[in-house]
Protein backbone atom coordinates (compact mmCIF):
# COMPACT_ATOMS: atom_id res chain seq x y z
CA UNK A 1 0.00 0.00 0.00
CA UNK A 2 1.29 3.47 -0.87
CA UNK A 3 2.07 6.11 1.74
CA UNK A 4 -0.63 8.34 0.27
CA UNK A 5 -3.23 5.62 0.84
CA UNK A 6 -2.10 5.21 4.45
CA UNK A 7 -2.25 9.01 4.84
CA UNK A 8 -5.78 9.01 3.39
CA UNK A 9 -6.86 6.35 5.88
CA UNK A 10 -5.34 8.28 8.79
CA UNK A 11 -7.12 11.41 7.61
CA UNK A 12 -10.41 9.47 7.52
CA UNK A 13 -9.85 8.29 11.10
CA UNK A 14 -9.22 11.88 12.20
CA UNK A 15 -12.43 13.01 10.47
CA UNK A 16 -14.40 10.15 12.04
CA UNK A 17 -13.11 11.23 15.45
CA UNK A 18 -14.67 14.62 14.66
CA UNK A 19 -18.01 12.95 13.88
CA UNK A 20 -17.83 12.97 10.07
CA UNK A 21 -20.24 10.34 8.70
CA UNK A 22 -18.93 10.65 5.12
CA UNK A 23 -15.43 9.78 6.30
CA UNK A 24 -16.92 6.85 8.21
CA UNK A 25 -18.67 5.62 5.05
CA UNK A 26 -15.42 5.97 3.07
CA UNK A 27 -13.45 3.95 5.62
CA UNK A 28 -16.22 1.33 5.67
CA UNK A 29 -16.08 1.02 1.90
CA UNK A 30 -12.29 0.68 2.01
CA UNK A 31 -12.18 -2.12 4.58
CA UNK A 32 -15.58 -3.77 4.77
CA UNK A 33 -14.90 -6.63 2.34
CA UNK A 34 -11.43 -7.36 3.71
CA UNK A 35 -12.58 -7.42 7.29
CA UNK A 36 -15.62 -9.52 6.49
CA UNK A 37 -13.47 -12.08 4.66
CA UNK A 38 -11.12 -12.06 7.64
CA UNK A 39 -13.97 -12.78 10.08
CA UNK A 40 -15.47 -15.42 7.79
CA UNK A 41 -12.12 -17.22 7.68
CA UNK A 42 -12.93 -18.19 11.26
CA UNK A 43 -16.72 -18.09 11.43
CA UNK A 44 -18.93 -19.96 9.04
CA UNK A 45 -22.15 -18.17 9.97
CA UNK A 46 -22.54 -15.09 7.71
CA UNK A 47 -25.08 -13.48 10.07
CA UNK A 48 -22.74 -13.77 13.00
CA UNK A 49 -19.89 -12.46 10.89
CA UNK A 50 -22.07 -9.48 9.86
CA UNK A 51 -22.79 -8.77 13.53
CA UNK A 52 -19.08 -8.74 14.34
CA UNK A 53 -18.37 -6.47 11.38
CA UNK A 54 -21.05 -4.13 12.73
CA UNK A 55 -19.45 -4.18 16.19
CA UNK A 56 -16.02 -3.42 14.71
CA UNK A 57 -17.23 -0.33 12.88
CA UNK A 58 -19.27 0.85 15.87
CA UNK A 59 -16.00 0.62 17.84
CA UNK A 60 -14.25 2.60 15.12
CA UNK A 61 -16.91 5.29 15.36
CA UNK A 62 -16.63 5.44 19.15
CA UNK A 63 -12.86 5.05 19.48
CA UNK A 64 -11.41 6.82 16.43
CA UNK A 65 -10.22 9.61 18.71
CA UNK A 66 -8.09 7.13 20.61
CA UNK A 67 -6.21 5.90 17.53
CA UNK A 68 -2.64 6.99 18.20
CA UNK A 69 -1.21 6.17 14.80
CA UNK A 70 1.47 3.85 16.17
CA UNK A 71 0.33 1.10 13.79
CA UNK A 72 -1.15 1.19 10.32
CA UNK A 73 -4.90 1.79 10.16
CA UNK A 74 -5.41 -1.64 8.59
CA UNK A 75 -3.45 -3.29 11.41
CA UNK A 76 -5.54 -1.48 14.00
CA UNK A 77 -8.78 -2.57 12.32
CA UNK A 78 -7.67 -6.17 11.91
CA UNK A 79 -6.57 -6.28 15.49
CA UNK A 80 -10.07 -5.21 16.61
CA UNK A 81 -11.54 -7.79 14.23
CA UNK A 82 -9.25 -10.51 15.52
CA UNK A 83 -10.06 -9.96 19.19
CA UNK A 84 -13.80 -9.64 18.61
CA UNK A 85 -13.83 -12.82 16.56
CA UNK A 86 -11.87 -14.75 19.17
CA UNK A 87 -14.21 -13.43 21.89
CA UNK A 88 -17.19 -14.67 19.88
CA UNK A 89 -15.58 -18.06 19.36
CA UNK A 90 -14.89 -18.33 23.08
CA UNK A 91 -18.53 -17.56 23.83
CA UNK A 92 -19.61 -20.27 21.40
CA UNK A 93 -16.99 -22.90 22.06
CA UNK A 94 -15.93 -22.05 25.59
CA UNK A 95 -12.68 -20.66 26.97
CA UNK A 96 -10.65 -23.52 25.50
CA UNK A 97 -10.35 -21.73 22.13
CA UNK A 98 -6.58 -21.73 21.92
CA UNK A 99 -4.38 -18.85 20.89
CA UNK A 100 -1.08 -20.48 21.66
CA UNK A 101 0.67 -23.09 19.64
CA UNK A 102 1.26 -25.43 22.53
CA UNK A 103 -2.40 -26.36 22.33
CA UNK A 104 -2.20 -27.43 18.70
CA UNK A 105 -1.41 -30.82 17.49
CA UNK A 106 1.85 -30.69 15.57
CA UNK A 107 1.81 -32.77 12.44
CA UNK A 108 4.01 -35.83 12.67
CA UNK A 109 6.00 -37.31 9.81
CA UNK A 110 3.76 -36.63 6.85
CA UNK A 111 3.37 -37.80 3.27
CA UNK A 112 5.97 -37.19 0.57
CA UNK A 113 6.36 -33.91 -1.29
CA UNK A 114 5.11 -35.36 -4.57
CA UNK A 115 1.86 -36.59 -2.97
CA UNK A 116 1.30 -33.25 -1.26
CA UNK A 117 1.83 -31.38 -4.50
CA UNK A 118 -0.48 -33.63 -6.45
CA UNK A 119 -3.20 -33.17 -3.84
CA UNK A 120 -2.61 -29.41 -3.58
CA UNK A 121 -3.38 -29.01 -7.28
CA UNK A 122 -6.99 -30.01 -6.46
CA UNK A 123 -8.67 -26.79 -5.29
CA UNK A 124 -11.33 -28.81 -3.46
CA UNK A 125 -8.63 -30.60 -1.45
CA UNK A 126 -7.07 -27.31 -0.42
CA UNK A 127 -10.46 -25.93 0.62
CA UNK A 128 -11.35 -29.06 2.59
CA UNK A 129 -8.05 -28.95 4.44
CA UNK A 130 -8.31 -25.21 5.17
CA UNK A 131 -11.75 -25.82 6.67
CA UNK A 132 -10.33 -28.53 8.92
CA UNK A 133 -7.57 -26.37 10.36
CA UNK A 134 -7.85 -25.07 13.92
CA UNK A 135 -9.27 -21.53 13.97
CA UNK A 136 -6.04 -19.71 14.66
CA UNK A 137 -4.04 -21.63 12.07
CA UNK A 138 -6.66 -20.83 9.42
CA UNK A 139 -6.50 -17.20 10.45
CA UNK A 140 -2.72 -16.85 10.18
CA UNK A 141 -2.81 -18.42 6.72
CA UNK A 142 -5.53 -15.95 5.75
CA UNK A 143 -3.41 -13.05 6.97
CA UNK A 144 -0.26 -14.37 5.30
CA UNK A 145 -1.72 -15.31 1.92
CA UNK A 146 -4.88 -13.21 1.49
CA UNK A 147 -3.93 -10.05 3.33
CA UNK A 148 -0.29 -10.62 2.38
CA UNK A 149 0.91 -9.40 5.76
CA UNK A 150 4.45 -9.92 6.98
CA UNK A 151 5.08 -12.00 10.09
CA UNK A 152 5.76 -8.80 12.02
CA UNK A 153 2.40 -7.26 11.10
CA UNK A 154 0.50 -10.47 11.82
CA UNK A 155 2.19 -10.32 15.23
CA UNK A 156 0.87 -6.78 15.74
CA UNK A 157 -2.67 -7.86 14.85
CA UNK A 158 -2.59 -10.87 17.16
CA UNK A 159 -0.55 -9.18 19.85
CA UNK A 160 2.09 -11.92 19.72
CA UNK A 161 5.86 -11.87 19.06
CA UNK A 162 7.02 -12.36 15.48
CA UNK A 163 8.70 -15.64 16.44
CA UNK A 164 5.37 -17.04 17.63
CA UNK A 165 3.77 -16.12 14.31
CA UNK A 166 6.55 -17.87 12.38
CA UNK A 167 5.96 -21.01 14.42
CA UNK A 168 2.23 -20.72 13.89
CA UNK A 169 2.53 -20.39 10.11
CA UNK A 170 4.95 -23.30 10.07
CA UNK A 171 2.53 -25.51 12.03
CA UNK A 172 -0.37 -24.44 9.82
CA UNK A 173 1.59 -25.43 6.71
CA UNK A 174 2.56 -28.76 8.24
CA UNK A 175 -1.07 -29.46 9.12
CA UNK A 176 -2.11 -28.60 5.57
CA UNK A 177 0.52 -30.91 4.12
CA UNK A 178 -0.56 -33.76 6.33
CA UNK A 179 -4.23 -33.24 5.46
CA UNK A 180 -3.53 -32.97 1.72
CA UNK A 181 -1.55 -36.20 1.82
CA UNK A 182 -4.37 -37.98 3.63
CA UNK A 183 -6.96 -36.73 1.16
CA UNK A 184 -4.91 -38.02 -1.75
CA UNK A 185 -4.73 -41.38 -0.01
CA UNK A 186 -8.51 -41.44 0.40
CA UNK A 187 -9.06 -40.51 -3.25
CA UNK A 188 -6.72 -43.23 -4.50
CA UNK B 1 23.10 -34.84 -3.23
CA UNK B 2 19.80 -33.21 -2.28
CA UNK B 3 18.48 -32.15 1.11
CA UNK B 4 15.32 -30.89 2.79
CA UNK B 5 14.82 -27.22 3.61
CA UNK B 6 15.29 -25.77 7.06
CA UNK B 7 12.43 -23.86 8.70
CA UNK B 8 14.19 -20.58 8.05
CA UNK B 9 14.59 -21.42 4.38
CA UNK B 10 10.88 -22.26 4.18
CA UNK B 11 10.14 -18.85 5.75
CA UNK B 12 12.11 -17.12 2.98
CA UNK B 13 10.02 -18.88 0.37
CA UNK B 14 6.79 -18.05 2.20
CA UNK B 15 7.76 -14.37 2.35
CA UNK B 16 8.67 -14.46 -1.34
CA UNK B 17 5.27 -15.94 -2.27
CA UNK B 18 3.19 -13.53 -0.16
CA UNK B 19 5.17 -10.53 -1.35
CA UNK B 20 6.62 -9.45 1.99
CA UNK B 21 10.21 -10.65 1.49
CA UNK B 22 13.09 -8.25 1.92
CA UNK B 23 15.66 -7.99 -0.87
CA UNK B 24 17.93 -10.35 1.10
CA UNK B 25 15.16 -12.91 1.54
CA UNK B 26 14.26 -12.71 -2.15
CA UNK B 27 17.86 -13.39 -3.09
CA UNK B 28 18.08 -16.26 -0.61
CA UNK B 29 14.84 -17.79 -1.96
CA UNK B 30 16.11 -17.50 -5.53
CA UNK B 31 19.37 -19.19 -4.52
CA UNK B 32 17.44 -22.10 -2.95
CA UNK B 33 15.56 -22.60 -6.21
CA UNK B 34 18.78 -22.53 -8.22
CA UNK B 35 21.05 -24.59 -5.98
CA UNK B 36 21.33 -28.21 -7.04
CA UNK B 37 21.22 -29.35 -3.43
CA UNK B 38 17.95 -27.60 -2.57
CA UNK B 39 16.31 -27.13 -5.99
CA UNK B 40 13.94 -30.08 -5.70
CA UNK B 41 12.72 -29.35 -2.17
CA UNK B 42 12.48 -25.60 -2.80
CA UNK B 43 10.55 -26.15 -6.04
CA UNK B 44 8.07 -28.44 -4.26
CA UNK B 45 7.66 -25.98 -1.39
CA UNK B 46 7.15 -23.08 -3.80
CA UNK B 47 4.47 -25.01 -5.73
CA UNK B 48 2.76 -25.99 -2.47
CA UNK B 49 2.76 -22.37 -1.25
CA UNK B 50 1.32 -21.13 -4.55
CA UNK B 51 -1.48 -23.70 -4.36
CA UNK B 52 -2.12 -22.75 -0.73
CA UNK B 53 -2.23 -19.04 -1.57
CA UNK B 54 -4.59 -19.69 -4.44
CA UNK B 55 -6.87 -21.80 -2.18
CA UNK B 56 -6.96 -19.16 0.58
CA UNK B 57 -7.67 -16.37 -1.88
CA UNK B 58 -10.32 -18.30 -3.78
CA UNK B 59 -12.29 -19.02 -0.62
CA UNK B 60 -12.04 -15.45 0.67
CA UNK B 61 -12.88 -13.69 -2.59
CA UNK B 62 -16.09 -15.68 -3.05
CA UNK B 63 -17.61 -14.32 0.15
CA UNK B 64 -20.54 -11.90 -0.19
CA UNK B 65 -20.22 -9.14 2.41
CA UNK B 66 -23.02 -7.00 3.94
CA UNK B 67 -22.04 -4.06 1.69
CA UNK B 68 -24.35 -1.06 1.54
CA UNK B 69 -26.92 -2.67 3.83
CA UNK B 70 -24.31 -3.00 6.54
CA UNK B 71 -23.38 0.66 6.15
CA UNK B 72 -27.02 1.75 6.39
CA UNK B 73 -27.42 -0.22 9.59
CA UNK B 74 -24.27 1.40 11.02
CA UNK B 75 -25.32 4.92 10.10
CA UNK B 76 -28.73 4.34 11.64
CA UNK B 77 -27.13 3.14 14.88
CA UNK B 78 -24.57 5.92 15.13
CA UNK B 79 -27.29 8.52 14.52
CA UNK B 80 -29.35 6.90 17.27
CA UNK B 81 -26.30 7.08 19.54
CA UNK B 82 -25.79 10.74 18.71
CA UNK B 83 -29.45 11.39 19.45
CA UNK B 84 -29.22 9.57 22.75
CA UNK B 85 -26.03 11.41 23.66
CA UNK B 86 -27.71 14.70 22.79
CA UNK B 87 -30.70 13.97 25.00
CA UNK B 88 -28.50 12.58 27.74
CA UNK B 89 -30.69 9.49 27.68
CA UNK B 90 -29.65 5.90 27.12
CA UNK B 91 -32.26 3.17 27.06
CA UNK B 92 -29.64 0.51 27.71
CA UNK B 93 -28.42 2.31 30.81
CA UNK B 94 -31.81 2.13 32.49
CA UNK B 95 -32.48 -0.58 35.07
CA UNK B 96 -34.99 -3.19 33.96
CA UNK B 97 -37.90 -1.58 35.83
CA UNK B 98 -36.94 1.77 34.32
CA UNK B 99 -36.88 0.24 30.86
CA UNK B 100 -40.36 -1.18 31.31
CA UNK B 101 -41.58 2.26 32.34
CA UNK B 102 -39.82 3.85 29.36
CA UNK B 103 -41.39 1.32 27.01
CA UNK B 104 -44.84 1.92 28.48
CA UNK B 105 -44.34 5.69 28.24
CA UNK B 106 -43.16 5.40 24.65
CA UNK B 107 -46.14 3.26 23.71
CA UNK B 108 -48.58 5.61 25.44
CA UNK B 109 -47.00 8.57 23.68
CA UNK B 110 -47.11 6.78 20.35
CA UNK B 111 -50.82 5.95 20.80
CA UNK B 112 -51.68 9.54 21.76
CA UNK B 113 -49.60 10.90 18.88
CA UNK B 114 -51.26 8.47 16.49
CA UNK B 115 -54.76 9.50 17.55
CA UNK B 116 -53.89 13.19 17.38
CA UNK B 117 -52.31 12.84 13.95
CA UNK B 118 -55.30 10.89 12.66
CA UNK B 119 -57.68 13.55 13.93
CA UNK B 120 -55.66 16.38 12.43
CA UNK B 121 -55.01 14.82 9.05
CA UNK B 122 -57.97 12.56 8.76
CA UNK B 123 -55.63 9.89 7.47
CA UNK B 124 -54.36 6.67 8.86
CA UNK B 125 -50.79 5.51 8.41
CA UNK B 126 -50.13 8.08 5.70
CA UNK B 127 -46.37 7.37 5.57
CA UNK B 128 -46.74 3.67 4.90
CA UNK B 129 -44.85 2.20 2.00
CA UNK B 130 -47.04 1.50 -1.02
CA UNK B 131 -48.13 -2.11 -1.15
CA UNK B 132 -48.03 -2.66 2.60
CA UNK B 133 -51.04 -4.11 4.28
CA UNK B 134 -53.60 -1.69 5.67
CA UNK B 135 -54.22 -4.05 8.56
CA UNK B 136 -52.21 -1.87 10.97
CA UNK B 137 -48.75 -1.81 12.43
CA UNK B 138 -46.97 -3.28 15.39
CA UNK B 139 -44.65 -1.50 17.77
CA UNK B 140 -41.80 -3.77 18.67
CA UNK B 141 -38.74 -3.57 20.89
CA UNK B 142 -36.17 -6.25 20.21
CA UNK B 143 -34.00 -7.77 22.91
CA UNK B 144 -30.58 -6.09 22.91
CA UNK B 145 -29.00 -9.54 22.49
CA UNK B 146 -31.00 -10.33 19.31
CA UNK B 147 -28.67 -10.72 16.33
CA UNK B 148 -29.37 -9.03 13.01
CA UNK B 149 -29.68 -12.40 11.30
CA UNK B 150 -32.30 -13.59 13.76
CA UNK B 151 -34.33 -10.41 13.32
CA UNK B 152 -34.10 -10.64 9.55
CA UNK B 153 -35.25 -14.27 9.62
CA UNK B 154 -38.20 -13.34 11.83
CA UNK B 155 -39.27 -10.51 9.50
CA UNK B 156 -39.05 -12.78 6.47
CA UNK B 157 -40.93 -15.58 8.20
CA UNK B 158 -43.90 -13.31 8.93
CA UNK B 159 -43.59 -11.16 5.80
CA UNK B 160 -43.00 -8.07 7.89
CA UNK B 161 -41.21 -4.86 7.01
CA UNK B 162 -39.72 -2.15 9.21
CA UNK B 163 -41.60 1.04 8.33
CA UNK B 164 -40.00 3.20 11.01
CA UNK B 165 -37.33 3.03 13.66
CA UNK B 166 -35.47 2.43 15.70
CA UNK B 167 -36.51 5.42 17.78
CA UNK B 168 -34.24 6.72 20.52
CA UNK B 169 -35.98 4.25 22.80
CA UNK B 170 -35.33 1.37 20.41
CA UNK B 171 -38.94 1.12 19.21
CA UNK B 172 -39.55 -0.21 15.68
CA UNK B 173 -42.80 -0.02 13.74
CA UNK B 174 -43.46 -3.12 11.67
CA UNK B 175 -46.13 -3.66 9.02
CA UNK B 176 -47.21 -6.75 7.12
CA UNK B 177 -46.23 -6.50 3.47
CA UNK B 178 -49.58 -7.95 2.37
CA UNK B 179 -52.86 -8.72 4.10
CA UNK B 180 -52.42 -12.09 5.79
CA UNK B 181 -54.88 -14.76 6.81
CA UNK B 182 -53.23 -14.45 10.18
CA UNK B 183 -54.83 -11.53 12.05
CA UNK B 184 -52.77 -8.83 13.67
CA UNK B 185 -53.68 -9.96 17.17
CA UNK B 186 -52.67 -13.51 16.35
CA UNK B 187 -49.40 -12.24 14.90
CA UNK B 188 -48.79 -10.13 18.00
CA UNK B 189 -49.22 -13.23 20.17
CA UNK B 190 -46.82 -15.23 17.99
CA UNK B 191 -44.19 -12.50 18.20
CA UNK B 192 -44.72 -11.99 21.92
CA UNK B 193 -43.88 -15.65 22.42
CA UNK B 194 -40.43 -15.10 20.89
CA UNK B 195 -39.06 -14.06 24.24
CA UNK B 196 -35.41 -14.41 23.32
CA UNK B 197 -35.80 -11.96 20.44
CA UNK B 198 -38.60 -9.61 21.39
CA UNK B 199 -38.88 -7.59 24.56
CA UNK B 200 -42.22 -5.99 23.81
CA UNK B 201 -44.81 -6.03 21.02
CA UNK B 202 -48.03 -4.04 20.81
CA UNK B 203 -50.61 -3.39 18.12
CA UNK B 204 -50.61 0.25 17.19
Amino acid sequence: MSQSEEDRQRFLIARIAAGDEKAFAALYETFEKRLFAFIRSKLNDPHEAADILHEIFMDVWRKAGKFEGRSKVSTWLMSIAFHKTVDRLRKKKGPHVALDDEAFEIADEGPGAADILQSAQEAAHVKTCLDKLPDVQRLVLHMAFFEELSYARIGEVMDRPEGTIKTRVYHAKQAMKKCLGLLLGEAA
Amino acid sequence: MTRNLTREEEEWLTAAINGTASEEQKAAAAALLADEETREAAGAEEAFLKALKSGVREGAEDIASPGAMGLQRLLRDIRAEKQNAGSGFSFASLPKAGRAFAVAAALALAVITGFTAARITGEEGSYRTAGLSEAGTLQVIFEPSAAEGEIRALLLEHDLEIVEGPSALGVYRLAQRRAQAQGLEELRAVLAAKETLIQSVEIE
